[in-house]
């Protein structure tokens, strides 16, 4: 897969200003959603303008793209998105400029930067997570993970210095500094959750098997395959059986939403409710990912922690 | 997976339960919802659903008061009801027009209180809703609204029956139409908030549309239209949802596909006894001899 | 032409003069009616109507289309509030009968004849569709005095219309009423029907001792059921024996002089004046 995909869409309707004459303002770099704004706001500090698609608290699995978004994404410079199939619709705009998003060598096109090149994605591990047609069945939540999360700000730190050569220093010691701290999350969910046992995963959404796959939790599954669609009976009692023989404590909502059936299994199979973020909603700034990656450790770590 | 495996699960359980409630509920409210033309209404109120949850969360982040969801969601559809209730009485509106705009001003004004507090989610859940996430309390709700639907139903079954004919004649038998308007209002209004966490919005109007429509196919008297809505009321969910499990299919649509199922059975079967009669002696045939006139 | 005989036997003690026929029959009105005013909005449908009903009255009320006939109908029946005046019941709860026009029924609507009697008994009871044990001997009783007692099993919505409007003044039976209100009897009936309508509600007028106030426009049908015709619009301009009543120089007045061409005569149907 090509780093930096370059769209028609971009070439087509804002062609005149990509010359050098627009290089005196700052760059202008769009951001789908959530955690890809908190690393693109902490790589690029002042030196670019960063700014988010997703605001209204929606998430990127069933987004519709609104008219001021197409307008916000032709005069962005630059578009980063977290790939790996999670924004689909993004294939609806191409198709409603004309474009096919491929077959363009992008000279002075912007540019779409697709966060989930070279990443070693997975397909879903739980045995009820989601096949999604638009990524041959590969799972985009990638983010959750603080060390994909690393390998993501390296893609993004890239495409900004190839857009912004003159600031390529100052990114580097911006990415250099917001690293550090993401390697300082990885050890901190690594010194927390080692120690634990019986560290069993189930989610409302299959939006963890990076995290679990990452330190050791067991996903046992999902309920949703897809957020808020209902089950086939089956799958819901072999998620019940599960979740039972593995003498599962707690099952993960989702921040803000926690939808009866989740609540219903967890009644029927004695576990608590907690919260996770996929951070999928909310907005993102530098701190973000960082203050709602440790909220989703303390939940964890409560969660796993046998109640005295 | 056998039946009595999936008996042993307490979500499988309620949800023939639920079934069991709901459908037949649904089912006999339908005969009334069908013969007075507001099969609308209730996919109306299903939909105002949508505002309820939407103003529940707006009281909750402006008010900061913590109310149940279903609590605003029926508020909201009583509300609705009696509006539109009341416009069809007052207003010289034809009540299709009525339910038209009040169905999608109300939703419209849900998705815009859902668009500001930026909580889109909420609509999914409501739209489809989910027969699993029953709990041992929302079936002790269906089973008070079974009670409440059979006690007017059985105790008013001819006062609605006439004011369906003709309301002038139902009121010249000093019948309270009006009241028994609001009241039947109020019923579908309980009845969709109670069973939207079944079906959803969407595959409500199934269940309360489907069974009568396929019972006046067949049937030729009032009693069998009220019998076999109710079977069909009771068989199609529980067979949508032996169904689901057994072919590992989603339950909602299931349920639904089961109810048209029933539908086409029962107008083969008419169109057989059609052919039958017609086969058989001419006199035989119920046709009527001057219809209208 | 029988019908005009049967006419003769229940009503010979109809004189010139209604009072005197009245009185024959009963001493009080049944029903008086004192300068009785509809308004709808604006438009006034009736204004300063003053009418008794006597007891054991045929009465016909006729007149144009928008003339107020069905709303004094409803008023009598007190489906509409008067505007102003008043009507006065002997009998605060005089048992009333009404026979609307007839309905428009779809005929996939899967209610019998016997069902739609059990609707319209005044008794109360569970009701789960057919026709209760204890109703069935007094609804058949009913049916059988409009001799219709073999159509219990037929969808209301397969009758004809001359089967529909005795099922309706079946249903308005069942009430054991005094007065018996008709809209419209004969409108969707043909000519065979409606001169059997007359006759059957001669005998029940005879039999049961009805009064009976009705609306029309055939006055074919008028002319041979009623004793005393009302030729209203928004009052009665016209109020008296058919013979009177029903001759060209109240027809013109109430009607127009438009709708009384040349050659039309009264005992035709007048449908669509």
């Amino acid at each position: 897969m090509a780093v930096p995909v370059a769209l028609t869409v971009f070439s087509t309707s804002c062609n005149k200003p990509a010359e050098p004459t627009a290089r005196t303002a700052k760059l202008r770099v769009l951001t789908s959603f959530l955690p890809i704004q908190s690393h693109a706001a902490a790589i690029a500090g002042d030196l670019a303008e960063v700014s988010q698609l997703l605001t209204a608290d929606t998430g990127p699995h069933d987004y519709q793209l609104r008219p001021t978004d197409v307008k916000r994404l032709a005069d962005a410079d630059m578009f980063i998105v977290n790939g790996a199939g999670l924004e689909s619709w993004l294939g609806e705009l191409m198709a409603k400029a004309g474009g096919s998003g491929q077959g363009n060598d992008g000279s002075k096109a912007q540019a779409v930067v697709d966060l989930s090149a070279g990443l070693q994605l997975t397909g879903n591990p739980a045995p009820f997570a989601a096949k999604r047609a638009a990524e041959e069945g590969k799972n985009p939540h990638t983010w959750l993970d603080p060390v994909l999360a690393k390998q993501q700000v390296a893609t993004i730190l890239a495409a900004l210095q190839k857009a912004d050569p003159p600031n390529a220093a100052a990114y580097t010691a911006n990415a250099a500094a917001y690293t550090t701290q993401l390697d300082a999350l990885d050890a901190e969910y690594r010194s927390t959750l080692t120690p634990l046992t019986n560290k069993n995963l189930v989610t409302f959404h299959d939006a963890f098997p990076y995290l679990a796959a990452r330190y050791g939790l067991t996903y046992i599954g999902c309920i949703s395959e897809f957020p808020e669609k209902d089950p086939p009976p089956q799958k819901l009692a072999a998620l019940v059986d599960a979740i039972r023989t593995a003498k599962v404590g707690v099952l993960f909502a989702e921040t803000g939403y926690a939808p009866a059936l989740l609540q219903e299994i967890a009644r029927q199979t004695g576990a608590r409710v907690s919260m996770l973020d996929t951070m999928e909603v909310g907005t993102g700034n530098p701190t973000a990912y960082l203050e709602r990656m440790r909220l989703n450790l303390t939940a964890l770590e409560s969660s796993f922690t046998p109640a005295q | 997976m056998t039946l009595s495996e999936l008996w042993s699960y307490d979500f499988m359980r309620y949800a023939l339960i639920s079934a069991c409630l709901l459908g037949p509920a649904c089912a006999m409210l339908g005969v009334f919802v069908t013969l007075r033309g507001m099969a609308f209404f209730s996919d109306a109120l299903a939909h105002s659903a949508v505002t309820g949850v939407a103003i529940g969360f707006l009281i909750r982040e402006k008010l900061g008061l913590q109310l149940d969801p279903m609590l605003t969601v029926l508020i909201f559809a009583l509300l609705q009801a009696a509006i539109m209730a009341w416009l069809f009485h007052r207003s010289s509106l034809a009540p299709d027009t009525v339910i038209a705009f009040s169905f999608t001003g109300s939703v419209a004004l849900g998705v815009v209180i859902i668009a500001m507090l930026g909580k889109y989610r909420l609509l999914d859940g409501i739209l489809f809703g989910s027969i699993y996430a029953n709990s041992p309390t929302d079936i002790l709700r269906q089973a008070i609204l079974v009670c409440i639907i059979g006690a007017v139903l059985l105790t008013q079954m001819r006062s609605y029956t006439l004011s369906t004919l003709n309301p002038e004649l139902a009121r010249a038998r000093r019948l309270h139409t009006v009241w028994l308007n609001y009241l039947f209002a109020l019923l579908i209004a309980a009845t969709v908030v109670t069973a939207l966490k079944m079906l959803g919005a969407l595959l409500l109007s199934a269940l309360i549309v489907i069974p009568p429509a396929a019972a006046k196919l067949v049937s030729g008297s009032f009693r069998g239209l009220l019998v076999i809505s109710l079977l069909g009321g009771l068989i199609a969910p529980l067979l949508g949802v032996v169904a689901s499990a057994q072919l590992n299919v989603p339950t909602g649509p299931s349920i639904v596909l089961m109810n048209v199922v029933f539908l086409l059975a029962c107008a083969l079967w008419r169109s057989r006894r059609r052919r039958l009669a017609a086969g058989a002696a001419p006199t035989s045939s119920p046709m009527p001899a001057t219809a209208k006139s | 032409m029988s019908a005009v005989a049967d006419r003769e036997a229940p009503t010979s003690a109809r004189t010139a003069s209604q009072h005197d026929a009245a009185e024959f029959l009963c001493r009080a009105p049944l029903l008086r009616i004192e300068h009785l005013g509809v308004r709808y909005g604006p438009q006034w449908a009736l204004r300063g109507v003053d009418l008794d009903i006597w007891r054991g009255d045929v009465l016909a009320f006729i007149g144009p289309n928008g003339a107020g006939k069905s709303t004094l109908l409803k008023a009598i029946l007190g489906l509409i509030t008067p505007t102003e005046g008043s009507i006065l019941r002997d009998d605060a709860l005089l048992p009333t009968g009404y026979v609307p026009q007839k309905l428009d029924i779809d005929a996939s609507f899967p209610l019998t004849v016997g069902e739609f009697m059990a609707v319209n008994h005044p008794g109360r009871s569970f009701w789960f569709g057919g026709v209760p044990r204890r109703w069935r001997s007094l609804i058949m009783e009913t049916l059988e005095r409009l001799r219709i007692a073999d159509l219990e099993h037929r969808q209301l919505g397969t009758l004809s219309g001359g089967q529909f409007q005795r099922v309706l003044i079946a249903a308005a039976l069942l009430q054991q009423p005094q007065l018996l209100l008709l809209d419209e009897p004969s409108a969707s009936i043909d000519r065979r029907g409606s001169e059997e309508l007359q006759l059957l509600l001669h005998e029940l007028h005879a039999q049961l001792g009805l009064t009976i106030v009705f609306v029309s426009h055939d006055l074919h049908f008028v002319h041979h059921l009623a004793h005393r015709v009302g030729c209203l619009n928004q009052s009665f301009c016209g109020l008296g024996p058919p013979h009177e009543v029903l001759s060209e120089h109240f027809l013109a007045e109430a009607y127009g002089t438009s709708a009384l061409a040349p050659g039309r005569v009264h005992f035709h149907p007048a449908s669509t004046p």
